[in-house]
């Protein structure tokens, strides 16, 4: 092997990264080749001297602290943009909601049943409240009773639609 | 690497903070010498240090393999770097940080002076080429794992690693010979 075969090859050498019959050409040369034996040797100190090197160099003490800190404020970032994006959600059903009542039919509809349930409600407050407690218990257990024969009688037409079905 | 790391690596996996940190412990020095080895600045290879960490938290649960993580550190790391790099077109102030250059006004120490002249030599070589260095000579990767990890063939990672040397032992001779 020539020289200039040979020199282009030192680097893969050194690396053991040679086919095995090209590693014994180079090592033949290399015992009584001198340039090429301190091209190489030049190869293996700067190898060393590079690992030294860097193995010289240390992290900052800080670094876990760093990475923690920059971790947990990503995690308050994401977790606040999910919040603003849940808060402008709702704002826009609300706004939307009003829009539809105040504009289609269904919601002027909705609009005035609420406004007679509301009403409905404030009223039986006020019945309730200038009326004595005899009378809430009166009304309270009329009630009851109105809603218990309500349920029996839904129940009793959920059988007999069983039966004749 | 061992089962200890492994384990940990698994509970990183599974969102254990603690295991987490232990593992950027542990692994903090491989990360941060691989990125000074490529940028040869202390405070950019420790911003880098730092996002290779976030990425290495956000994208765990995707590394299937654990006994693959150093090879996987090793590519984030060496991609963080490199686009670092490419973003920072405005390089920092010195090539030397402040306790080099302290001894550069002491040539009498021999080893000192070798060392400056071998920053001085790799700091003139590209990127790229201080990439192949780094992996070969700090983490002792072979070249196919080189080449899996830079994502280039076998024989790229050989000329690549030839030229680096070449150019480097040039810069040396300059460095002596003026
Ligand atoms: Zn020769």
């Amino acid at each position: 092997m020539e020289c200039t075969a040979v020199e282009p090859r030192l680097s893969a050498y050194m690396d053991g990264e040679v086919a095995d019959a090209e590693r014994i050409e180079i090592e033949a040369h290399l015992t009584h080749c001198d340039g090429c034996a301190a091209v190489y040797h030049a190869l293996l100190h700067e190898a060393a001297a590079i690992r030294a090197d860097l193995l010289s160099v240390n992290v900052p003490s800080t670094m876990a602290e760093r990475v923690l800190q920059a971790i947990v404020e990503r995690h308050r970032t994401v977790q606040a943009k999910r919040l603003a994006v849940v808060y402008a959600v709702c704002v826009l059903a609300l706004v939307s909601a009003m829009v539809w009542t105040l504009t289609t039919a269904v919601g002027r509809f909705v609009h005035a049943s609420t406004r007679l349930f509301l009403a409905a409600l404030h009223s039986t407050v006020l019945f309730l409240s200038t009326s004595g407690a005899a009378w809430t218990i009166g009304v309270m257990v009329l009630c009851g009773v109105l809603a218990g024969l309500s349920i029996f009688g839904a129940v009793r037409i959920l059988r007999s639609s069983e039966v004749t079905a | 690497m061992n089962e200890a790391d492994l384990d940990l690596i698994r509970k990183a996996k599974r969102g254990h903070l603690d295991a987490f940190t232990r593992l950027v412990h542990n692994y903090q020095n491989f990360v941060y010498r691989t990125a000074y080895g490529i940028l040869r600045q202390p405070t950019d290879a420790e911003d880098v240090s730092q996002e290779v960490f976030l990425k290495v938290h956000q994208s765990l649960k995707q590394l299937r393999d654990e006994r693959t993580f150093p090879t996987w550190l090793a590519r984030i790391t060496v991609r963080t770097a490199i686009d670092w790099k490419q973003r920072s077109s405005n390089q920092r102030a010195g090539p030397l940080d402040e306790t080099r250059l302290a001894t550069l006004h002491d040539p009498r120490d021999a080893a000192v002076h070798a060392r400056l002249e071998l920053h001085e030599a790799l700091m003139r070589l590209t990127p790229l080429q201080r990439t192949v260095l780094v992996l070969r000579e700090l983490h002792g990767l072979g070249y196919e794992e080189m080449a899996e990890v830079l994502g280039i063939p076998v024989g790229t990672v050989r000329s690549r690693l030839h030229n680096a040397r070449a150019q480097l032992r040039a810069h040396l001779d300059e460095e002596r010979g003026g």
